[in-house]
Protein backbone atom coordinates (compact mmCIF):
# COMPACT_ATOMS: atom_id res chain seq x y z
CA UNK A 1 0.00 0.00 0.00
CA UNK A 2 1.72 2.83 -1.23
CA UNK A 3 0.82 6.54 -2.46
CA UNK A 4 0.92 7.15 -6.25
CA UNK A 5 3.61 9.78 -7.15
CA UNK A 6 3.85 11.94 -10.25
CA UNK A 7 8.00 11.37 -10.94
CA UNK A 8 10.41 13.46 -13.10
CA UNK A 9 13.62 15.12 -13.49
CA UNK A 10 13.99 18.47 -14.60
CA UNK A 11 16.92 20.64 -13.93
CA UNK A 12 18.81 17.67 -12.81
CA UNK A 13 16.83 17.79 -9.95
CA UNK A 14 14.31 14.63 -9.06
CA UNK A 15 10.61 15.29 -8.31
CA UNK A 16 8.18 13.53 -6.86
CA UNK A 17 4.90 14.85 -6.90
CA UNK A 18 1.69 14.02 -4.69
CA UNK A 19 -0.85 14.67 -2.36
CA UNK A 20 -1.62 15.32 0.38
CA UNK A 21 -5.21 15.32 2.74
CA UNK A 22 -4.31 18.83 3.70
CA UNK A 23 -3.69 19.93 0.08
CA UNK A 24 -6.68 18.37 -1.07
CA UNK A 25 -8.41 19.93 1.57
CA UNK A 26 -7.29 23.50 0.45
CA UNK A 27 -8.05 22.49 -3.43
CA UNK A 28 -11.63 21.75 -2.26
CA UNK A 29 -12.68 24.82 -0.39
CA UNK A 30 -11.09 26.87 -3.11
CA UNK A 31 -13.49 24.70 -5.54
CA UNK A 32 -10.80 23.68 -8.17
CA UNK A 33 -11.88 19.94 -7.45
CA UNK A 34 -15.28 21.28 -8.65
CA UNK A 35 -14.65 22.48 -11.09
CA UNK A 36 -12.24 19.50 -12.43
CA UNK A 37 -15.13 18.37 -15.33
CA UNK A 38 -15.78 22.44 -16.20
CA UNK A 39 -12.44 23.49 -17.03
CA UNK A 40 -10.20 20.44 -17.77
CA UNK A 41 -7.86 22.59 -19.53
CA UNK A 42 -6.99 25.20 -17.09
CA UNK A 43 -7.38 23.18 -13.66
CA UNK A 44 -4.73 20.78 -14.96
CA UNK A 45 -1.74 23.49 -14.49
CA UNK A 46 -3.92 24.21 -10.84
CA UNK A 47 -3.53 20.78 -10.03
CA UNK A 48 -0.14 20.49 -10.87
CA UNK A 49 1.20 23.39 -9.21
CA UNK A 50 -0.60 22.19 -6.03
CA UNK A 51 1.08 18.54 -6.20
CA UNK A 52 4.34 19.80 -5.84
CA UNK A 53 3.26 20.85 -1.95
CA UNK A 54 4.23 17.86 -0.44
CA UNK A 55 7.18 16.77 -1.61
CA UNK A 56 8.62 20.43 -2.82
CA UNK A 57 6.93 22.87 -1.27
CA UNK A 58 10.11 25.53 -1.61
CA UNK A 59 9.96 24.89 -5.08
CA UNK A 60 8.58 28.44 -6.28
CA UNK A 61 5.35 28.66 -8.24
CA UNK A 62 7.38 30.26 -11.07
CA UNK A 63 9.52 27.20 -11.02
CA UNK A 64 6.23 25.09 -11.18
CA UNK A 65 4.86 26.57 -14.18
CA UNK A 66 8.12 26.54 -15.99
CA UNK A 67 7.79 22.61 -15.29
CA UNK A 68 3.96 22.62 -16.07
CA UNK A 69 4.87 24.29 -19.75
CA UNK A 70 7.84 21.96 -20.68
CA UNK A 71 5.64 19.06 -19.23
CA UNK A 72 4.45 16.47 -22.04
CA UNK A 73 0.75 16.50 -21.63
CA UNK A 74 0.68 12.58 -21.83
CA UNK A 75 2.61 9.32 -21.08
CA UNK A 76 1.41 6.10 -21.50
CA UNK A 77 -0.25 6.04 -18.18
CA UNK A 78 -2.58 8.74 -19.49
CA UNK A 79 -3.51 12.36 -19.45
CA UNK A 80 -2.09 14.30 -17.01
CA UNK A 81 -4.98 15.36 -16.07
CA UNK A 82 -6.37 11.69 -15.43
CA UNK A 83 -3.60 10.86 -13.18
CA UNK A 84 -3.58 13.98 -11.08
CA UNK A 85 -7.58 13.38 -10.93
CA UNK A 86 -6.62 9.63 -9.97
CA UNK A 87 -4.05 10.63 -7.46
CA UNK A 88 -6.91 12.85 -5.68
CA UNK A 89 -9.53 10.34 -5.78
CA UNK A 90 -6.83 7.92 -3.76
CA UNK A 91 -6.82 10.17 -0.97
CA UNK A 92 -10.38 10.18 -0.55
CA UNK A 93 -10.12 6.34 -1.03
CA UNK A 94 -7.14 6.10 1.44
CA UNK A 95 -9.02 8.25 4.21
CA UNK A 96 -12.00 5.60 4.55
CA UNK A 97 -11.69 4.22 7.48
CA UNK A 98 -13.30 0.94 6.62
CA UNK A 99 -16.67 0.26 8.19
CA UNK A 100 -15.45 2.37 11.14
CA UNK A 101 -17.35 5.61 10.00
CA UNK A 102 -20.03 5.80 7.78
CA UNK A 103 -19.42 8.79 5.00
CA UNK A 104 -20.14 9.23 1.79
CA UNK A 105 -18.73 11.68 -1.11
CA UNK A 106 -20.62 14.48 -2.59
CA UNK A 107 -19.35 15.31 -6.06
CA UNK A 108 -19.67 18.89 -7.31
CA UNK B 1 -12.13 39.05 -10.77
CA UNK B 2 -12.36 37.99 -14.57
CA UNK B 3 -11.29 36.01 -16.88
CA UNK B 4 -11.07 33.69 -13.73
CA UNK B 5 -14.62 32.07 -13.58
CA UNK B 6 -13.09 29.25 -10.73
CA UNK B 7 -13.17 32.11 -7.94
CA UNK B 8 -17.01 33.51 -9.07
CA UNK B 9 -19.31 33.45 -6.07
CA UNK B 10 -20.72 29.89 -5.71
CA UNK B 11 -24.90 29.78 -4.65
CA UNK B 12 -25.00 27.90 -0.99
CA UNK B 13 -26.05 24.26 -2.80
CA UNK B 14 -22.62 24.98 -4.67
CA UNK B 15 -21.17 25.26 -1.61
CA UNK B 16 -22.54 22.78 0.04
CA UNK B 17 -21.39 20.63 -2.21
CA UNK B 18 -17.78 21.67 -2.15
CA UNK B 19 -16.85 21.74 0.94
CA UNK B 20 -18.13 18.13 1.36
CA UNK B 21 -14.21 16.60 1.29
CA UNK B 22 -12.85 19.71 3.68
CA UNK B 23 -15.33 18.89 5.85
CA UNK B 24 -15.02 15.34 6.03
CA UNK B 25 -11.34 15.68 6.70
CA UNK B 26 -11.71 17.75 9.41
CA UNK B 27 -14.35 15.29 11.10
CA UNK B 28 -11.93 12.41 10.59
CA UNK B 29 -8.99 13.90 11.68
CA UNK B 30 -10.30 13.55 15.49
CA UNK B 31 -10.95 9.76 14.94
CA UNK B 32 -7.07 9.06 13.39
CA UNK B 33 -5.90 11.08 15.98
CA UNK B 34 -8.12 8.89 18.45
CA UNK B 35 -6.28 5.52 17.07
CA UNK B 36 -2.14 7.33 17.13
CA UNK B 37 -1.81 8.99 14.00
CA UNK B 38 -0.40 12.37 14.69
CA UNK B 39 -2.18 15.88 13.62
CA UNK B 40 0.95 16.56 11.16
CA UNK B 41 0.77 13.23 9.60
CA UNK B 42 -2.76 13.37 9.05
CA UNK B 43 -2.47 16.41 7.30
CA UNK B 44 0.60 16.59 5.56
CA UNK B 45 1.93 12.93 5.61
CA UNK B 46 1.62 10.08 3.34
CA UNK B 47 -2.42 9.19 3.33
CA UNK B 48 -1.62 5.54 2.59
CA UNK B 49 -0.06 4.56 5.99
CA UNK B 50 -3.66 5.23 7.24
CA UNK B 51 -4.77 1.78 6.55
CA UNK B 52 -1.97 0.34 8.71
CA UNK B 53 -3.43 2.61 11.89
CA UNK B 54 -6.86 1.48 11.27
CA UNK B 55 -6.07 -2.27 11.06
CA UNK B 56 -3.70 -2.15 13.84
CA UNK B 57 -6.48 -0.27 16.14
CA UNK B 58 -8.46 -3.35 15.18
CA UNK B 59 -5.97 -5.97 16.07
CA UNK B 60 -5.64 -3.59 19.49
CA UNK B 61 -9.09 -3.89 20.25
CA UNK B 62 -9.24 -7.55 19.82
CA UNK B 63 -6.76 -8.02 22.12
CA UNK B 64 -7.97 -5.97 24.21
CA UNK B 65 -11.06 -7.14 24.19
CA UNK B 66 -9.98 -11.19 24.69
CA UNK B 67 -8.24 -9.33 27.59
CA UNK B 68 -11.38 -8.27 29.08
CA UNK B 69 -13.11 -11.63 28.13
CA UNK B 70 -10.17 -13.69 30.49
CA UNK B 71 -10.74 -11.86 33.57
CA UNK B 72 -14.53 -12.03 33.20
CA UNK B 73 -13.70 -15.85 33.00
CA UNK B 74 -11.10 -15.62 36.35
CA UNK B 75 -13.92 -13.89 38.10
CA UNK B 76 -16.35 -16.42 36.64
CA UNK B 77 -14.46 -19.43 38.26
CA UNK B 78 -13.56 -17.56 41.62
CA UNK B 79 -17.23 -16.89 42.26
CA UNK B 80 -17.80 -20.59 41.23
CA UNK B 81 -15.43 -21.78 43.64
CA UNK B 82 -16.73 -19.56 46.47
CA UNK B 83 -20.47 -20.66 45.84
CA UNK B 84 -20.23 -23.57 48.30
CA UNK B 85 -19.94 -21.36 51.34
CA UNK B 86 -21.70 -18.39 49.81
CA UNK B 87 -25.39 -20.55 49.89
CA UNK B 88 -27.68 -19.10 52.66
CA UNK B 89 -27.98 -22.80 54.30
CA UNK B 90 -24.96 -24.71 53.61
CA UNK B 91 -24.18 -27.16 56.33
CA UNK B 92 -21.39 -26.24 58.71
CA UNK B 93 -18.16 -26.87 57.73
CA UNK B 94 -18.81 -26.47 53.55
CA UNK B 95 -15.46 -25.42 52.53
CA UNK B 96 -15.01 -23.78 48.79
CA UNK B 97 -13.87 -25.22 46.07
CA UNK B 98 -10.25 -24.65 45.38
CA UNK B 99 -8.94 -21.63 43.05
CA UNK B 100 -7.04 -22.81 39.71
CA UNK B 101 -3.32 -23.34 40.80
CA UNK B 102 -2.31 -22.29 37.29
CA UNK B 103 -3.77 -19.45 34.66
CA UNK B 104 -5.41 -21.09 32.04
CA UNK B 105 -2.80 -22.65 29.46
CA UNK B 106 -0.21 -22.46 31.79
CA UNK B 107 3.07 -25.02 30.50
CA UNK B 108 3.79 -27.88 33.06
CA UNK B 109 7.62 -26.82 33.20
CA UNK B 110 7.85 -28.57 36.85
CA UNK B 111 7.52 -31.58 35.31
CA UNK B 112 10.22 -31.07 32.60
CA UNK B 113 12.79 -29.83 34.79
CA UNK B 114 12.19 -33.04 36.94
CA UNK B 115 14.01 -35.58 34.60
CA UNK B 116 17.58 -34.63 35.38
CA UNK B 117 16.84 -34.44 39.32
CA UNK B 118 15.81 -38.20 38.62
CA UNK B 119 18.67 -38.84 37.06
CA UNK B 120 21.13 -37.39 39.66
CA UNK B 121 19.46 -39.50 42.64
CA UNK B 122 19.57 -42.43 40.75
CA UNK B 123 23.30 -42.13 40.19
CA UNK B 124 24.00 -41.70 43.64
CA UNK B 125 21.83 -45.05 44.63
CA UNK B 126 24.18 -46.50 42.23
CA UNK B 127 27.48 -45.06 43.84
CA UNK B 128 25.65 -46.25 47.32
CA UNK B 129 25.05 -49.63 46.45
CA UNK B 130 28.51 -49.80 45.02
CA UNK B 131 30.05 -48.82 47.63
CA UNK B 132 28.24 -51.07 49.78
CA UNK B 133 28.71 -54.19 47.53
CA UNK B 134 32.82 -52.93 47.96
CA UNK B 135 32.62 -53.13 51.86
CA UNK B 136 30.76 -56.36 51.94
CA UNK B 137 33.53 -57.76 49.60
CA UNK B 138 36.19 -56.32 51.61
CA UNK B 139 34.21 -57.59 54.63
CA UNK B 140 33.71 -60.97 53.41
CA UNK B 141 37.37 -61.49 52.85
CA UNK B 142 39.07 -60.12 55.52
CA UNK B 143 36.35 -62.86 57.34
CA UNK B 144 37.36 -65.87 55.02
CA UNK B 145 41.40 -64.61 56.06
CA UNK B 146 41.24 -65.19 59.63
CA UNK B 147 38.85 -68.36 59.53
CA UNK B 148 41.98 -69.95 57.14
CA UNK B 149 39.08 -70.25 54.41
CA UNK B 150 40.93 -68.09 51.88
CA UNK B 151 41.31 -69.83 48.47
Amino acid sequence: MARTTLDFTYNDKDYSLCYSIDVVKKLDKAGVIAHIPERPLTITEDLFVAAFEANHADTSNRVRSEIYKEFSETSEDGSLLEILAEMIGEVQKAMAPKGNVQWKVTRG
Amino acid sequence: MEGDEGLTPLSEEQNDKIFSFAEWADDLCPYYMSIGVSCNDYWHGDYSQLGYYVEAHKLKQERENYTAWLQGAYVYDAIGAMSPILQAFAKKGTKPTPYHKEPYGAKHVDKVDDKPKQDIQALNLAAKFSAFTTRFNQKFEKEGIANGTDN
